[in-house]
């Protein structure tokens, strides 16, 4: 559904963001895309959104260079952005304006979310909140019905209970031909919902695994400072350590331990990424 | 979805510039209107310049300046949104043609523009006339201002060309597109006209014979054809570049 093909990008020439950096998208995923500040997180969606032209290679959506921005592409991928303003007009208004350009755009849908957000319609969308101006762009995003949806640090300003709702509503969408790539910081907001993992640093793709396959390959426990396992990578935490073992070396199911894991994979990537070969 | 220039598509992005400019574009036209009222209005109500004023006549061509400078100054605003990091996701990656986009943007600055600006200058007139009418109880309804007349045909074209200009100024510049457009234009005017009078002089011609030589020269029914001509020829690729412009156009 998206390839990316020796994506290479710089803002300046000297200093390269990507160089060569390779990507494979399916649908009925959703990707959780995480990095350091500066990784290139926020330009690889702006890449795939054709919003910035790669120097060399090629973003393809459905088959389509999305660099030159054809309609027909266009109405399949929808970007959330982190930042954002809105017009001076109300939701119903920025609907009618904009909805027609997504021929599978859902306005009940629509209500729902905004209901279910208890987002107020009636007000000017600059009238609201940074928070309510999100949700009102995630209801939207969703509604498109685009196969692509890219969303640049969705829960950013939303209040907690938006949060659980947003995973709600995101659980419940149906993803069977869509495919979401999320960028964000915040890993425990969204780790009920990612099923595959990506990891950017130094303009490369260090780590991209399924979440299943990340369950299969490694275990994630709690061990104390005189565990005789064989630990991949592990953080002081009060009363032991928080480890990434291999699962040869643990026998019981865990919960991923995201934030675990993405330090594991910047400090410890070679040794992380070896545990997937074998 | 198809690829190709669709008119639905165009329609549906037409709509959108004129309901996101339409705030700018009322108050604009309510203070020139509000402006030209006054001056209009004031001296025949109150006399103080003790003479008859004619009416709207006394504004029709300050009436048909502004309506050009307005013009110019709403099409350097209309691409505000590509500029801006935090707005520019809703223009740039809305689906639709860049050719669409632009002659949306063309068709609301030059077209939308004209026909609203006509129909406000008629209704202003018809109101001076009134107000004047019934002040002074003379009636000259010959002065409404009619949008036909053969002086307001050629500064819409003028205006037609420039706005092609703005419009790449539009694009181009990330801010005061207006200001920076005005410019370059008056360094190319002021330019051109140096160069002419630097050729004209090695010519041997003096700057009065150059004058006599415009005025012949404009009578002249090819040079006519050459100035129209010219003056399309230069429209279309100015609207040519503000679409390779567009076409190009990255916002991180």
């Amino acid at each position: 559904m998206v390839i990316v093909e020796n994506l290479t990008f710089a803002f300046i020439k000297s200093q390269p963001l990507f160089t060569g950096l390779d990507m494979k998208l399916e649908p009925g995923n959703t990707y959780g895309l995480f990095g350091l500040n500066g990784a290139g997180k926020t330009t690889l969606l702006n890449q795939l959104s054709g919003m910035l032209f790669p120097k060399k290679g090629s973003c393809r959506v459905l088959g389509q260079n999305v660099k030159n921005r054809l309609p027909e592409t266009m109405s399949e991928i929808y970007i959330l952005p982190e930042q954002f303003d809105l017009p001076k007009m109300d939701a119903d208004t920025y609907t009618d304006l904009h909805a027609p350009f997504y021929p599978r755009f859902d306005r009940s849908y629509l209500s729902e979310i905004l209901n279910e957000f208890q987002v107020d319609r009636q007000k000017n969308l600059t009238e609201l909140s940074y928070g309510q101006r999100k949700k009102f762009l995630i209801a939207f995003a969703l509604s498109t019905n685009s196969k692509v949806v890219l969303m640049d640090e969705p829960t950013n300003g939303l209040d907690i209970p938006s949060k659980s709702q947003f995973r709600k509503i995101m659980a419940a969408t149906d993803q069977s031909e869509r495919c979401f790539l999320i960028s964000t910081h915040q890993v425990r907001d969204l780790d009920s919902i990612i099923d595959h993992i990506i990891v950017l640093n130094n303009g490369k793709i260090i780590f991209h695994q399924s979440v299943m396959d990340i369950s299969k390959t490694l275990g994630f426990e709690k061990i104390s400072e005189d565990s005789h396992k064989v630990v991949i990578y592990s953080e002081d935490i009060f009363g032991g350590k928080a480890a990434i073992v291999s699962k040869n070396e643990s026998s019981k199911e865990t919960q991923i331990d995201l934030e675990l894991l993405f330090n594991g994979i910047i400090q410890k990537q070679d040794l992380i990424n070896n545990q997937f070969k074998s | 979805m198809n690829n190709v220039f669709s008119v639905s598509r165009f329609q549906l992005v037409l709509k959108r510039f004129v309901v996101l400019n339409q705030r700018t574009w009322l108050i604009g036209f309510l203070c020139v209107a509000g402006f030209l009222l006054a001056i209009a209005v004031l001296p025949t109500m109150s006399d103080m310049l003790n003479v008859q004023r004619p009416g709207f006549i006394a504004i029709r061509g300050f009436t048909l300046s502004l309506y050009t400078l307005g013009g110019l100054i709403l099409t350097s605003m209309i691409f505000n949104e590509i500029h801006s990091p935090t707005k520019a996701f809703q223009f740039l990656t809305l689906p639709s043609t860049t050719f669409e986009k632009l002659i949306a943007a063309w068709f609301t600055g030059s077209v939308v523009y004209t026909v609203v600006s006509m129909i406000a200058i008629v209704a202003l007139s018809v109101l001076v006339e009134v107000i004047k009418g019934v002040n002074l109880g003379i009636w000259t309804p010959f002065n409404i201002f009619n949008p036909f007349a053969p002086d307001v045909i050629s500064s819409i074209l003028g205006f037609f060309f420039y706005q092609s200009i703005f419009l790449l100024g539009a694009v181009y510049f990330k801010k005061n597109n207006f200001i920076k457009t005005l410019l370059i234009v008056i360094v190319f005017v002021l330019g051109t006209l140096f160069v002419l009078n630097i050729g004209l002089l090695i010519f041997g011609l003096s700057q009065n014979q150059e004058f006599f030589l415009n005025i012949q020269l404009d009578a002249q029914r090819w040079f006519a054809v050459l100035k129209y001509t010219l003056g399309i020829g230069l429209t279309i690729f100015f609207i040519w570049l503000s679409y390779l412009q567009l076409k190009n156009k990255q916002v991180a």
